[in-house]
């Protein structure tokens, strides 16, 4: 109390109550209009389109009807999710290639950016070789390899004939492999921007360390292990964070080289999404699909925060 | 998440949409009471109507000589084309949904497959045209070839057809010392057409024939010859038909024993096209719809050398009457709010009865199918073997068992399951019976989910 009245002591009273268009009032607005622009491109372009899908979510709406086709169906599409046989496939191709994609694709990067990052002939060079998978499009990376994994031509297959296994792999074009190759080219293509970042990440350690680890008498592996791997430790998590929201929602190179198939075997969450909302026009089962992904994906966000939260206060 | 962006843009692109034509209504009505207070004499007032499709620069003309045409014999009617979303038939029929349901003045609109059309006469918002048809002295049975019914009621009129028929490769066939197929062949007959087309090894082997990934593939039978390819009069799933197992297993038989077609992994792994492994000689004989032969005719864009000969689909066994086949269509139909149903049904009467305009197989039975084919490919006679065609397409048994009488609105979701069904059936090695119920089991899964 007393402090406010030391404060409002040097404006004159009757201009701090009676003007209802104070300096701080005009602040605030003058905020409000600047943020304005901002604040509604997001309700209108993201908080409303998701408010609206979880309400889709529990509506029945073929997309075609116009908006007066909206039924409300209650938990219906939630529990056709329980009995939908494509969506527990989409889940196990999901968890999958997570599974898959994040560790062998982040200790892939890693090794690699440590060997790139020391002493080694043409190092410019393998930066960039690693790099280019990364800026090329999809599409142009999916026809090479769809071409590599061709069933009978490929030199993939022709590679594995010539070992002497009669009946490779179908790749692409095989139930119980479609997966697998996928893997393949994902990690492939997210090599180049993760060792970026790694390198990025090893430039910052000062060399002085190394320099005091060697005169103690530290070999190679006891200097990654006490060393690189700490200090690498913000970068680290940033990369598994980012890879693992980022392979819940792999989309386009699954849409582009098998659609799902064969028979379903690569299908994945989002695939479903696309897939029932625009080409069954099921826009209510697609939408309540895709909060059971916004759930998973926050889940597993939420999870990885509290780790890195924890390991910060060690 | 991607649903809902979705649905604001189209929410925004239907607003943008209907401005435009607000634009377009008010030039109109201007133009139009201009015309009244000049001709005020005139005994009779000038009707406009709108017909709506999806034309690109080069429909445009077209439908521009076809709507003059149609003027200057009904001078007191006048049609307005409005094309939606040029070349894209899919957005076209989404922005319409939005333009219809809001109010817009909609007389003619069309649709691009059967699908399509009956979704919307399910939802109201065609016309029914019985009235019209009976006042007309039309029988639309005896008419066209297709009648899309929604509870006994006629509601759009077929427009252009896109016939399935066989596509052989002439010098191929001379190679081999084979004649034109006969009319009346069977699927036993395609195999062993197939079975003497194929020659050669490795990358420059020529396949007899080639089979795409649609469901239309899977088993072109159940598509020409059962009232609806995947459901019974009794709305049950179709999948235990004996057809698909024939047709499974010939597929089968032709990849594994004969080697006459390429394997179905590579047509997957390849993403092998059915008209570049026609056109580049890779595959003698297709399956495919009449659409193929206008891309062969376009000599810049598909360069080849041979003559290509045609067949009618083979029939299952010699107990089906010859000429069955599977048509796609394109419809067209009358907005249930229009306020000129009579001079829009006089449009539509027009349009799918008349010749002089069109570029693609007609869907009205009287159509003079040979001067069509002349006039759209008389010039291509070094490519396209005319009497053939003329010999599949004006016969008079051509025909489909397909009617719109059993039908739904999953359909799409019925053909992924044969797409599916048969993936399975060849890459995992699965029996055809084991096959058939997988598919039974998922359709019937479809149709109670849509039952509810």
């Amino acid at each position: 109390m007393l402090a406010k009245t030391m404060v409002r002591a040097g404006i004159p009273a009757y201009q701090s109550q009676r003007r209802f268009w104070n300096n701080e009032r005009k602040e605030t607005l003058a905020a409000w209009l600047f943020l304005a622009p901002e604040v509604i491109g997001v309700l209108l372009l993201s908080v409303f389109p998701i408010l609206f899908s979880l309400f889709l979510s529990f509506c029945d709406w073929n997309l075609v009807g116009g908006l007066s086709a909206i039924k409300w169906v209650g938990l219906d599409n939630y529990r056709a999710l329980l009995d939908d046989n494509k969506i527990f496939m989409a889940l196990k191709n999901n968890i999958t290639y997570t599974a898959c994609v994040v560790p062998v694709g982040i200790v892939l990067a890693l090794l690699l950016s440590v060997v790139i990052h020391s002493k080694v002939y043409g190092k410019e060079y393998f930066k960039v070789a690693f790099f280019i998978p990364y800026i090329s499009s999809i599409v142009a990376i999916g026809a090479v390899w769809s071409a590599l994994f061709h069933p009978s031509q490929g030199p993939i297959n022709r590679f594995l004939i010539g070992l002497g296994i009669a009946n490779p792999p179908k790749w692409l074009a095989d139930t119980n492999y479609s997966l697998t190759a996928i893997i393949v080219i994902a990690i492939w293509a997210a090599l180049g921007y993760q060792i970026v970042i790694f390198i990025a990440g090893l430039s910052g350690i000062p060399e002085e360390l190394y320099e005091a680890a060697d005169i103690d008498g530290a070999n190679q592996a006891q200097q990654f292990a006490r060393i690189t791997l700490p200090l690498l430790g913000p970068t680290l998590s940033f990369l598994i964070i980012t890879t693992l929201m980022a392979s819940f929602k792999v989309f386009d190179l699954i849409a582009f080289l098998t659609d799902g198939g064969p028979n379903e075997s690569s299908t994945v969450l989002v695939y479903r999404i696309y897939d029932e909302g625009f080409h069954n026009f099921r826009m209510g089962y697609a939408s309540a699909i895709s909060w059971l992904l916004f759930l998973i994906v926050g889940a597993i966000t939420l999870i990885t925060w509290k780790i890195q939260r924890t390991k910060v206060e060690e | 998440m991607l649903s809902s962006i979705l649905i604001a843009t189209s929410v925004l692109a239907g607003c943008g949409g209907k401005n435009e034509n607000n634009a377009a209504s008010s030039a109109a009505s201007g133009t139009a009471s201009t015309s009244a207070t000049g001709t005020a004499s005139a005994p009779a007032e000038t009707v406009t109507i709108k017909y709506y499709n999806w034309d690109n620069e080069i429909a445009e003309p077209n439908t521009k000589k076809l709507i003059e045409d149609f003027q200057s014999k009904n001078p007191g009617i006048k049609v307005e084309s409005v094309s939606l979303v040029p070349g894209n038939s899919v957005e076209s029929m989404k922005k319409l949904d939005v333009m219809m349901s809001s109010g817009e003045q909609v007389d003619v609109v069309q649709y691009s497959n059967i699908d399509e059309t009956m979704a919307r006469a399910a939802q109201g918002v065609l016309a029914p045209l019985n009235e019209l048809y009976q006042k007309d002295n039309v029988k639309p049975d005896e008419e066209y070839y297709i009648n899309p019914k929604y509870n006994g009621n006629y509601y759009a009129t077929m427009y252009t057809a896109t016939d399935w028929l066989i596509m052989l490769n002439e010098d191929a066939l001379k190679a081999a010392g084979l004649e034109a197929p006969p009319y009346d062949w069977t699927w036993d007959d395609f195999r062993t057409y197939a079975k003497k087309l194929t020659k050669g090894e490795g990358n420059d082997k020529q396949f007899g024939s080639y089979f795409h990934t649609w469901g239309e593939y899977a088993n072109p039978i159940a598509y020409a010859e059962l009232k609806n390819p995947y459901l019974t009069a009794d709305m049950q799933p179709a999948f235990n038909d004996p057809s698909f197992a024939y047709f499974f297993n010939l597929r089968k038989a032709m990849e594994k024993e004969d080697k006459s077609i390429q394997t179905y992994s590579d047509v997957v792994g390849g993403k092998l096209n059915y008209g570049t492994e026609f056109v580049n000689g890779k595959a003698a004989m297709i399956m495919t719809g009449s659409f193929l032969i206008a891309a062969l005719a376009d000599k810049a864009k598909n360069p080849h050398t041979f003559k290509t000969v045609f067949a009618p689909m083979p029939r299952s066994s010699k107990d089906v009457e010859p000429g069955l086949t599977s048509l796609g269509a394109s419809y067209v139909a009358i907005a249930n709010n229009s306020k000129h149903k009579e001079e829009a049904y006089k449009f539509v009467r027009y349009m799918s009865t008349e010749d002089s305009a069109r570029t693609d197989l007609s869907g009205w039975k009287k159509t003079d199918t040979k001067a069509l084919l002349e006039r759209l490919y008389g010039g291509n006679a070094d490519l396209i073997d005319l009497p053939s065609l003329t010999a599949v397409l004006a016969d008079k048994r051509l025909r489909t068992n397909a009617t719109t009488d059993i039908s739904a609105s999953y359909q799409n979701q019925l053909k992924k399951v044969l797409e599916n069904g048969y993936s399975s059936f060849i890459l995992d090695n699965l029996s055809v019976e084991e096959a058939q119920k997988r598919m039974m089991e998922e359709a019937d899964k479809i149709i109670k989910q849509n039952a509810k």
